[in-house]
């Protein structure tokens, strides 16, 4: 009992490893944290449209001034999307979406870097392509003191 | 809005623009009733002037190209999504009527009708 108990315990470690380690979050750990909170607070019963799942795919972009998250809702009306940003700096987007009977509902949590401005967040929805672009805040810029 | 008509063997004069571009399949929804088929295809970042339909003999060939292309001094950080354009290739039922195809698309959405020939449709007979 105590060896089936063990091994239980190794499996579930072992899923929860392979969840948490996509190869697709990999790369990005290090600058944007992300868990996907709402798989597991909806369970398995809803799915995006387009990848099936419960956690929305995402592009990130750096530019010069700003950083830019892009996602697919193909034929999900502006009411139904949502873009939040929290206090502590996570862009939060989601959608749920109600067609022939079937919802269709997804989220993602993206953990912005430290110099996004959250004061300069602009969403645009484009033929099925949200884009949401975050403002990069002032760096400090060196000062020269004169001596007097 | 892209509308396309053929006749019974010759393809339609919709561009296409196939050389060795790899394609994704979109991922779409196919239903039935009386009058015929609809198609429901997701083509995110797709623009109106991007989708060509071609039906040659009872091939049904649906191109769809995308118009989000990521400007340049944008580095990425992160990329989960697909750049490819889209491409769906489809039997048609030969009772489908070839000149009455219409396509509609918005939103990243395109919704094709394909409607079955007069002929195909079912017919209530009268009892005398």
């Amino acid at each position: 009992m105590i060896l089936s108990g063990t091994a239980n315990a190794t499996v579930m470690a072992t899923m929860k490893h392979i969840r948490y380690n996509h190869p697709l979050n990999h790369s990005f750990n290090e600058l944007l944290s992300e868990f996907d909170p709402f798989s597991r607070l909806l369970g398995h019963r809803f799915r995006d449209l387009v990848s099936g799942d419960s956690r929305l795919p995402a592009d990130v972009f750096e530019a010069d001034d700003h950083y830019v998250a892009r996602f697919q809702l193909p034929g999900v009306p502006k009411s139904d999307v949502s873009v939040n940003l929290e206090p502590n700096g996570e862009l939060v987007v989601s959608y749920e979406r109600e067609q022939d009977g079937e919802v269709a509902k997804a989220g993602r949590r993206l953990t912005l870097p430290e110099d996004a401005n959250a004061e300069e967040v602009k969403a645009k929805l484009e033929d099925g392509i949200l884009t949401v672009t975050v403002g990069k805040a002032e760096v400090a810029k060196p000062r020269a003191i004169t001596i007097d | 809005m892209n509308n396309c008509s053929t006749n019974d063997d010759t393809a339609v004069a919709c561009t296409d623009t196939q050389t060795n571009v790899t394609f994704t399949k979109p991922h779409y929804r196919a239903k039935q009733d009386e009058a015929g088929y609809s198609l429901r295809v997701y083509v995110p970042g797709v623009g109106k002037s991007g989708v060509t339909l071609k039906l040659a003999k009872d091939v049904l060939t649906i191109t769809a190209k995308r118009s989000d292309t990521t400007p340049e001094g944008w580095t990425p950080l992160s990329r989960e999504l697909s750049t490819d354009d889209y491409q769906l290739r489809l039997h048609l039922d030969t009772k489908i009527d070839s000149d009455r195809i219409t396509a509609k698309l918005e939103d990243g959405v395109l919704d094709v009708a394909l409607p079955l020939k007069e002929a195909a449709q079912p017919r209530v007979i009268d009892v005398a």
